[in-house]
């Protein structure tokens, strides 16, 4: 019943699962090894800054940390994969400090919920100039000119 | 006789009901699974983690689904599947059709691996965006969402016209020669408990209805090696004159309402748990 071309197809699949699984792995390793390296670098930068310097820095983080927006919950509307996608943004301290999607009937849920990263993004970069899911454009782009939409309200005079 | 009758009406009727409500509630299975396959290559030649995306969930659910049960995702589930045999049948029922011969059909059933091959390599070489503009499923989902601004799509909507074209007058003409996911659920190892299997010495002499129904030109009872292209219409079982053509080791005639509407229930299920 089972066959030689069962066994061989079997076996090819299982090789291209492995293959994938011990890319993922060695991938995976070398993501981590990379970030280590960048926070020993920049420990040792922190380091090697005098107190001041710090303080100086950290005050004029502070002021830039208030943004450009006007504090409020904004909701805005855009054309997605098949039909409107409804978000809210919400501005604290003129920072974008929430985003949502409030309604999306028509999205697709696999390609929905690909696009929810464009979410992270957004808070990401404070901003809605951000790269939208490889798979997922229309319902990415929905969310992100929804997020523009929304924020365009939120810009005050 | 009048049973036989009954029972192939029963077949029919259950098989669309499956393919109408996958066509509405599951639409885009298809085309996720397969930009599962896209975004994995993609990955790889980006130098990233391939992440547990719904893709990949999507991509994992088909395949081990296909390896269980055969093509049964093709026959039943798939919306450009069911699109394609709905056009057939209206065109059929009117009265225009072509025939080609078994062995053209062969041959050209190797277009769907070209296909497959074309697509991977532009994926892996960076270049997919390209073979983006040309996309025929994403034109068919935005359409199926009752999104009409197409802007932009030219090309794909050219593509998607002459394959509507080919739909109307070959059954399953687009799954058969160019789907790439059935390319590669052809090539997968199919468990045979539930594959179409035909009791030769039964026969009766010089019948051949069964291969000669069969969209797909498959041969049955001849060696296995053409059953990858079964997409489990059922046709050739209906219409066997002796109900020769069985599944599950000679158990079943493959086309009985209830086992076929079991494993449709366990795919909805599935799919809507992790989707």
């Amino acid at each position: 019943m089972i066959g030689k071309i069962f066994t061989l197809r079997l076996l090819s699949c299982i090789i291209i699962v492995v293959t994938v699984f011990y890319y993922n792995q060695m991938m995976e390793l070398s993501n981590a090894l990379d970030e280590a390296n960048q926070r020993i670098e920049t420990a040792s930068a922190r380091q090697t800054e005098s107190g001041r310097l710090q303080k100086d820095v950290s005050n004029a983080a502070s002021s830039l940390v208030h943004g450009i927006y006007v504090d409020g919950r904004y909701e805005g509307t855009a054309e997605g994969y098949g039909g409107a996608v409804t978000v809210e943004v919400i501005v604290t301290n003129g920072c974008i400090s929430g985003i949502e999607v409030l309604s999306s009937e028509n999205e697709d849920a696999a390609y929905y919920n690909m696009a929810l990263d464009v979410l992270d993004r957004i808070i990401d970069s404070q901003g809605v100039d951000v790269d939208v899911v490889s798979g997922a454009t229309y319902t990415s782009n929905g969310i992100i000119n929804g997020a523009k939409d929304a924020l365009s309200k939120a810009m005050g005079e | 006789m009048k049973s036989k009758a009954k029972a192939i009406t029963a077949y029919t009727v259950t098989r669309f009901i499956i393919q109408a409500i996958f066509f509405l509630f599951l639409p885009a299975l298809f085309s996720s699974a397969f930009t599962g396959v896209r975004y994995i290559a993609e990955r790889i030649f980006e130098h990233e983690v391939v992440g547990l995306n719904h893709f990949i969930i999507t991509l994992i659910i088909l395949l081990s689904f296909t390896i269980l049960f055969g093509r049964f995702f093709c026959g039943y589930a798939c919306a450009f599947g069911s699109l394609g045999d709905w056009l057939f049948a209206f065109f059929s029922f009117v009265g225009i059709r072509i025939k080609i011969s078994g062995r053209v059909l062969h041959l050209l059933q190797y277009g769907k691996y070209i296909v497959l091959i074309v697509i991977l390599a532009a994926c892996f070489t960076g270049r997919y965006s390209m073979l983006a503009k040309v996309d025929p499923w994403t034109l068919f989902s935005l359409l199926r969402a009752g999104n009409f601004n197409l802007t932009g799509q030219l090309p794909a909507a050219i593509l998607f016209l002459l394959i509507l074209i080919g739909m109307c007058f070959f059954e399953r003409f687009f799954c058969q020669f160019l789907c790439p996911m059935g390319a590669i659920l052809a090539l997968l190892p199919v468990l045979p408990f539930t594959v179409f299997d035909r009791e030769k010495e039964n026969c009766i002499e010089g019948c051949s209805l069964c291969v000669r129904t069969c969209p797909a030109a498959i041969s049955l009872g001849e060696g296995r090696s053409k059953y990858g292209d079964c997409f489990q219409c059922g046709k050739c079982s209906a219409k066997c004159p002796k109900a020769n053509i069985r599944t599950c080791f000679g158990k079943f005639r493959g086309i009985e309402s209830v086992p076929v509407l079991g494993k449709a229930i366990l795919l909805f299920v599935v799919c809507y748990y992790f989707l």
